[in-house]
């Protein structure tokens, strides 16, 4: 462990040596390369699987340094992710917009201040508590949606001719790997600072933390609001991919998914997010095109054996595996 | 005001009492385990999907079909309690899998196979169901044999918890689950027998209730969040307060229904009401009371 780790300050060796992590590399890497594989053929199913891969991996980025950091389950992600999809469909609509990136910054906007405003109240929650309050969110988000469709004057089914975010896949996975790649390397960086430190407290023993003269609050507040944001630019750019935002983009599917992957990748690991990530969703892809209708049923029921039974995560495991194998051999 | 006087009365009434219902199970196996289980909603879903099958499907009597669909949704929610305890015993990794099980169930009954894969079946009722007026106002006599059924329920269930030997030792539990074991009560069987309970309370209220309403794969979020917000209104865990939270939610929803004259908005006031509760007065009515004595 370098010495310098949990000390705040930006300087640039300091950075350099915290990002010389083998699983951040290795995260890194995966994104690079996989956005030069989809490359190979522009319109492909494989191209497509890597956008909506990315999509889940942003989402499952947020939801890891929300969540996973603090160990407050935030369920109201597909909330968040749903008011983006909308907020694109909303200023779209008709031609307002149509520009992409602007598009993608109002979602951003719109999931901050709505997820600042969902976590002022409702962090004073402890745990299980806000949890609950966070899932009846997207549970009522859509059934408002459903109800109150054609008084919000929206378009029957939904907004549909959203501008698309590129003209082909291999174009869009292009945009999508560099905000990854981004997202990830800030992320990591705050996991390893002084403010990570905090929220890897609040996890362990927020109690004792308070007692040490840290305000908790703030810190909380900060992460869900930024993890509200992602969920919203992800939001905005799943709307742009498939050109159209209805009432599904609430559905827990975009919940699962963060879940199986932040698990799978190790809680609070961040980069193993991305690793997974890749992993989950290409087999997603693939069951989606084998067995389409039981994909769903297969996904959740490995999620539940994975909480069950391998909380920690591949990495974790592996992790421990590297460290008895370099370990010294006793006399 | 006065013209919806006699329909908020009533419908706040009537609903208030099939939300006691349906949240009493939900309050008591908190008050009990400490642990909030989100695969509640899922038993009501699998009651009446179970039922449905039985019933209509294979065609066996609506009275041994309901019966057996109880049985399965206890079955269900034993196994999923054992499961977690077993192997996620942290509160938080229960809430996740307990949230799982229930979009589990969701994806197996959306499954084509099984039902066809439709949407909007109607359950056959125990009850009648020919509408009647009462004030001028049409009321489903399903919700009136309900309100009754869950008042005598939960008179039951009091009377059980405060005045038998059993209920004492179930009280110790949820007081101090390690001096109660300490004192020779049997604290996992207790745990079992409330898991057991709780289920069998969320089952009947859905044989009761769901023939007035439709079986769809995502109709176990209803009563979840019922049973959610009115365990916050009457303090989680005190299944006593569950009458008046229920009330209050009940005819807060019926007042704005007729008085904006739509449906869609009784969600967004018991998410309103939950997040004014846990703000302003996060222990609930009961933790009024506790402070009181």
């Amino acid at each position: 462990m370098p010495p310098d780790r949990g000390r705040s300050g930006l300087g640039v060796r300091r950075i350099v040596r915290r990002l010389a992590s083998p699983v951040y590399l290795a995260a890194l890497v995966a994104i690079v390369g996989f956005a030069y594989l989809g490359q190979g053929d522009p319109m492909s199913y494989f191209a497509l699987s890597l956008v909506i891969a990315s999509i889940y991996i942003t989402l499952a980025l947020a939801w890891d340094l929300s969540s996973g950091m603090t160990g407050y389950l935030n369920f109201g992600l597909p909330f968040f992710f749903g008011l983006g999809a909308f907020t694109t469909g909303y200023f779209s609509w008709q031609d307002h917009v149509r520009s992409q990136p602007l598009l993608a910054i109002a979602s951003l906007a719109v999931g901050l201040l709505a997820g600042f405003l969902f976590a002022f109240p409702t962090l004073r929650l402890r745990g299980p508590y806000f949890s609950l309050l966070s899932i009846l969110l997207p549970l009522i988000a859509t059934d408002v949606v459903l109800s109150y469709w054609t008084q919000l004057h929206m378009p029957t089914q939904g907004y549909y001719s959203i501008p698309l975010l590129g003209p082909t896949s291999a174009a869009e996975l292009i945009v999508l790997s560099a905000v990854n790649a981004l997202l990830l390397t800030g992320f990591f960086l705050l996991r390893d600072s002084h403010f990570g430190l905090v929220l890897r407290g609040i996890r362990d023993d927020e109690e004792a933390l308070s007692a040490q003269g840290v305000r908790t609050f703030p810190y909380k507040l900060v992460v869900f609001t930024l993890a509200s944001g992602a969920a919203g630019y992800a939001g905005a750019m799943y709307a742009m991919v498939i050109s159209f935002a209805g009432p599904d983009t609430f559905q827990f599917t975009f919940l699962i998914f963060p879940i199986l992957i932040v698990i799978l990748g190790g809680t609070g690991e961040i980069a193993g997010s991305v690793l997974a990530g890749y992993v989950v969703m290409l087999l997603y892809s693939y069951f989606l095109q084998a067995f389409t209708e039981l994909t769903f049923i297969v996904f959740t029921g490995a999620a539940i054996l994975l909480v069950l039974f391998l909380p920690g995560g591949i990495l974790r495991p592996l992790r421990s595996f590297i460290q008895f194998m370099r370990t010294p051999e006793p006399p | 005001m006065a013209g919806i006087l006699a329909p908020v009365l009533i419908w706040g009434t009537l609903f208030g009492l099939s939300y006691v219902l349906i949240a009493l199970g939900f309050t008591l196996l908190f008050g009990v385990s400490r642990v909030l289980n989100l695969a509640y909603g899922a038993l009501y879903m699998v009651t009446a999907y179970v039922t449905y099958y039985l019933a209509v499907e294979v065609g066996v009597g609506l009275f041994v079909s309901v019966l057996l669909a109880i049985g399965a949704a206890v079955l269900v929610g034993i196994a999923v309690f054992l499961l977690c305890v077993r192997f996620a015993p942290d509160p938080m990794r229960f809430l996740i899998v307990s949230l799982l099980v229930a979009l589990f169930l969701q994806y197996v009954f959306e499954y084509p196979p099984l039902f066809g894969g439709e949407t909007g079946l109607i359950l056959p009722s125990l009850l009648p169901v020919h509408g009647i007026l009462i004030w001028g106002v049409s009321v489903n006599p399903v919700y009136l044999w309900t309100g009754g059924i869950s008042l005598l329920l939960l008179g039951l269930v009091w009377a059980w918890v405060e005045w038998t030997s059993y209920g004492r030792a179930i009280r110790a539990t949820a007081e101090d689950p390690e001096t109660a074991a300490l004192f020779g009560i049997r604290v996992r069987s207790v745990y079992l027998v409330v898991v057991a309970v709780s289920s069998a309370l969320v089952a009947i209220a859905a044989a009761l209730i769901v023939p007035a309403q439709e079986v769809t794969p995502s109709m176990w979020v209803g009563p979840f969040v019922i049973a959610f917000v009115v365990s916050v209104i009457g303090g989680l865990g005190k299944f006593k307060w569950t009458l008046p939270a229920a009330f209050l939610l009940s005819f807060s929803q019926a007042f704005v229904q007729f008085e904006y004259g739509t449906a869609g908005l009784s969600d967004i006031v018991a998410f309103g009401v939950a997040v004014a509760f846990i703000i302003a007065l996060p222990q609930g009515f009961g933790g009024i009371h506790r402070d009181a004595a």
